[in-house]
C-alpha cells in the first residue's frame, strides 16, 4: 500500500508549472497596470455579436473566405497585397480635396490601402479633428484621411522603432487615429477572432478598451442611430478611448502599459 | 529612447532589474510595508508563497497551464484587499485561501468547456532526482494525478492545502475557515476516497 500523503507531497514537488520562474515579476507588473474594470453588461453583448458574426460566416459559405480573411478569423491574417474592401462596410481612403491632398502615398504601408498621404494641417482642416500626434512617438511617417465616417478620420502611420516594433503582417510600427465617434453609448462593438480579448480599462479618468489578438472589425456610433464599421489593420493590439467627443485609437504590437503611455502623450 | 511623460507610477523596469527582498523579513513586517505602498515587500510575499500558490491552483483546477493565471489573479486581488487583512501573521493562509477560491471559480467556468481528463491527465511530472528514494515513478504519478481529478472539488481543496501548498493543519484550518478537527476529518475522508479511486481496477 502506497504512502498517500508522501506520494501527494512528492507529486506536488514534481509537477512542472509554466511561468513559474517569472511569476512574481508578472504579478507586480500586473498590479501596476491601469486598473481593469470588471466586464459586466458589455460582455454578453460582445459575445452575442461574436456568435452572430460566426453564424453569418458559417451559413453564408460564398463570402465566408473573403470575409474571414478580412476579419482575421481562424488565423487568417491581412497579407501584403490584400485590399481592404471598399464597400460601405470597409474603411476607404477619403476622396481627396482639390487643395488638401498630395500625390504621394504611404511608403511604409502600401499594402493596407491608406490612400494618398496629406500634410497634418490639411488633415486637420479636412476633418475638423485635432492633431492626434503622441509626443511619445513624435512626427508620423505619413498622415492620411480615411472614411468612415463621412467627415473623415485622421490616421497617422509610424515606422517601426524601439517603442513600436514592426508588425509581422504589414511592416508598420503603429497606427494612431482620431475620428468623431463614440464608444460610451453602448454601440461600441467588435467581432473577435479566436485569439482576441477585449477589456475595459481606466487611465487618468478616461474609459478605454484594450483589445488583444487578431485583426478586428470595429463598430462605432457616429451619430443618432448611425453605426459605422471600420477595420483594425495591424493584426495586433489596440487601445480605444474617447475624449472630448473624439474616438482615439492606437494599433501597435505593444503591451497595454506602453499603449497607455503613448495615449497619455497625445495633447488634450 | 523615447522621452515619455509621467507614467503615474507605472512600472517600466525589466524583470531582471526589479528589486528583490530579503527572505529574512517576517510576514508581519512585509505586510506592514506592503500596506504602506512598498511593492518590493509585496513582491517578497509573492515570491515566498508562489510555489505553494501555483501548486494549490494546479491541484484544485487540474490545469498546470491555468495555474499561473489563477494565482496571478489571486495575488492581484490580495494586493487590493491587503488593508482588510485582520491578522498580518496569517497572511500565508489568507493569500492561499484567495488562490483556492480563484481556482474553484476556474473549475466552475472550465467544466462547461473542457473535460477534466484533459487537465489532470496532461500534467507533466518531472522524473525523480533519486529513483531509489522516490515514492512515485512516472506511471504512479500519472495515476495519482488522474485519481485526484476524479475527486469532488472540496476533497481536492483540502488535500491541496495540506500536500500541495504544504500548509499545516492549523494553517489549513485558518485558510479553510474551519476548526482543526474538521481539517483532520475532511483530510482523512478525502484520502480514503483517493485511495479507493486508486484501487479501482
Amino acid at each position: 500500500m502506497i504512502d498517500l500523503e508522501r506520494s501527494l507531497e512528492e507529486l506536488a514537488g514534481r509537477i512542472e508549472i509554466p511561468g513559474e520562474p517569472w511569476f512574481a515579476d508578472d504579478v507586480l507588473r500586473r498590479i501596476d497596470e491601469p486598473r481593469v474594470r470588471p466586464i459586466r453588461r458589455r460582455m454578453p453583448l460582445v459575445v452575442g455579436l461574436v456568435a452572430a458574426a460566426i453564424i453569418v460566416l458559417l451559413v453564408v459559405p460564398g463570402p465566408r473566405r473573403a470575409v474571414g480573411r478580412w476579419l482575421g478569423f481562424d488565423s487568417v491574417r491581412i497579407e501584403p497585397g490584400v485590399t481592404v474592401p471598399t464597400t460601405t462596410t470597409g474603411t476607404t481612403p477619403a476622396t481627396a480635396t482639390s487643395t488638401g491632398t498630395s500625390a504621394a502615398t504611404s511608403t511604409i504601408a502600401p499594402q493596407i490601402n491608406l490612400g494618398p498621404a496629406v500634410s497634418l494641417e490639411q488633415a486637420e482642416a479636412q476633418t475638423g479633428m485635432p492633431d492626434p500626434t503622441p509626443a511619445a512617438l513624435g512626427a508620423p511617417q505619413s498622415v492620411h484621411v480615411l472614411e468612415p465616417p463621412q467627415s473623415g478620420q485622421i490616421m497617422l502611420v509610424y515606422a517601426p522603432s524601439d517603442l513600436v516594433p514592426q508588425s509581422d503582417v504589414t511592416g508598420v510600427g503603429a497606427l494612431v487615429s482620431v475620428m468623431p465617434a463614440h464608444i460610451e453609448s453602448g454601440f461600441f462593438r467588435k467581432t473577435l477572432g479566436n485569439d482576441s480579448t477585449v477589456r475595459p480599462v481606466d487611465f487618468d479618468g478616461v474609459h478605454a478598451f484594450w483589445i488583444e489578438g487578431s485583426p478586428h472589425a470595429l463598430f462605432f456610433e457616429v451619430g443618432q442611430d448611425q453605426v459605422e464599421q471600420d477595420t483594425l489593420r495591424l493584426a495586433t493590439n489596440t487601445l480605444l478611448w474617447e475624449r472630448n467627443g473624439h474616438l482615439y485609437r492606437i494599433e501597435a504590437d505593444v503591451p497595454l502599459q506602453t499603449a497607455v503611455d503613448i495615449a497619455r502623450s497625445i495633447p488634450s | 529612447m523615447w522621452n515619455l511623460p509621467d507614467t503615474g507610477g507605472v512600472w517600466t523596469v525589466e524583470p531582471s532589474t526589479m528589486t528583490t527582498e530579503s527572505t529574512e523579513s517576517s510576514d508581519t513586517d512585509l505586510v506592514a510595508r506592503a500596506r504602506a505602498g512598498d511593492m518590493s515587500a509585496f513582491g517578497a510575499l509573492v515570491r515566498r508563497y508562489q510555489s505553494s500558490a501555483l501548486r494549490l491552483a494546479a491541484a484544485i483546477s487540474g490545469s498546470v497551464d491555468d495555474a499561473a493565471d489563477i494565482a496571478q489573479e489571486a495575488f492581484v486581488k490580495a494586493h487590493r484587499s491587503l488593508p482588510k487583512l485582520s491578522d498580518p501573521a496569517t497572511v500565508k493562509a489568507w493569500m492561499l485561501r484567495i488562490v483556492a477560491n480563484e481556482a474553484k471559480n476556474n473549475v466552475r467556468g472550465r467544466n462547461r468547456r473542457r473535460r477534466r481528463d484533459e487537465t489532470y491527465g496532461s500534467w507533466v511530472v518531472a522524473a525523480p532526482e533519486d529513483p531509489e528514494a522516490a515514492a512515485l515513478d512516472v506511471d504512479d504519478a500519472r495515476r495519482l494525478s488522474a485519481a485526484l481529478g476524479v475527486l469532488k472539488v472540496d476533497d481536492r481543496q483540502i488535500l491541496a492545502y495540506r500536500y500541495f501548498a504544504g500548509l499545516s493543519e492549523i494553517e489549513t484550518a485558518s485558510a479553510a475557515g474551519v476548526p482543526v478537527g474538521t481539517v483532520k476529518s475532511r483530510t482523512a475522508r478525502a484520502l480514503a476516497k483517493l485511495r479507493a479511486e486508486l484501487e479501482q481496477p
